[in-house]
């Protein structure tokens, strides 16, 4: 859990385009349709001296429905648990990039020194998402927000919280 | 071999539920923003219905009828006559 200043306001929580999250639950939902549809059609052509393998079939399918249950949250726990947090002191970076590898970053706004944009692909162009680089002063590695939805507008956003807040921020933090 | 059976599918339902309860865990501590609630709303139901789904299966399948069937096989079905 993220553990919020005294008094800090989020401004904004981007996650990557829903696109994104749609596209990796496709296979998952194909293969469950495609087991279904071998469990529902099994009943209906199975020989009549194999009908004991019936159950069987059924029992399989469930597990197998079971596993891609699972499969799928864990897309959504990826999705959802990847997440970038605007405030008006800082930003934030949370990526969950396995289920037991988690990177929190953060930035003080008055750090930020600029943001670059990259969009490639079809999709992303048509659809307006992208990965959006913020610059900072630090020595560490930038922030990259990935496939972020319109990367235009969040970079904007960030100029200007940075504008508005990053100085208040800076006569907070030095003291 | 029903004991061999019923120990293998709990062996797998443990795994399954496991794998849920790390999922369940993630989405309980980690996030942030959101309505999340829902999401492990529904990822909850769904776990117990497909529990449910899958231990029935699992009581319907006759294994003896399934042993005797992998026994009689070479009866049933002639690779040569094709039948």
């Amino acid at each position: 859990m993220i553990q919020f200043r005294e008094g800090e306001k989020i401004i904004a929580i981007y996650r990557r385009h829903i696109i994104v999250l749609v596209s990796e639950l496709a296979a998952i939902v194909l293969f469950s349709l495609a087991i279904i549809a071998v469990a529902i059609s099994s009943g209906v052509f199975i020989p009549a001296g194999f009908s004991a393998l019936y159950p069987l079939i059924l029992f399989s399918a469930v597990l197998f429905l079971h596993l891609f249950w699972i499969a799928a949250f864990i897309v959504l726990a990826d999705f959802f648990l990847d997440v970038w947090i605007l405030t008006d002191q800082r930003v934030i970076a949370v990526e969950q990039k396995t289920l037991f590898s988690r990177v929190v970053s953060e930035c003080s706004l008055s750090k930020i020194q600029d943001t670059s944009i990259e969009i490639s692909g079809f999709i992303p162009t048509i659809l307006h998402y992208g990965n959006l680089t913020v610059r900072t002063a630090s020595e560490h590695q930038d922030f990259i927000f990935k496939q972020v939805a319109r990367p235009n507008s969040v970079s904007e956003e960030i100029a200007r919280t940075a504008r508005e807040f990053g100085k208040i921020t800076n006569d907070i933090v030095s003291p | 071999m029903l004991a061999i059976f019923s120990l293998v599918y709990i062996f797998i339902a443990l795994i399954l539920l496991a794998s849920s309860s790390i999922v369940f865990y993630h989405f309980r501590r980690f996030s942030v923003g959101g309505n999340h609630q829902f999401i492990i709303s529904i990822f909850i139901v769904g776990s117990a219905l497909l529990f449910l789904a899958g231990f029935l299966a699992f009581a319907s399948v006759d294994w003896k009828a399934i042993y005797e069937l992998a026994v009689n096989l070479p009866k049933l079905y002639d690779p040569i006559q094709g039948r």
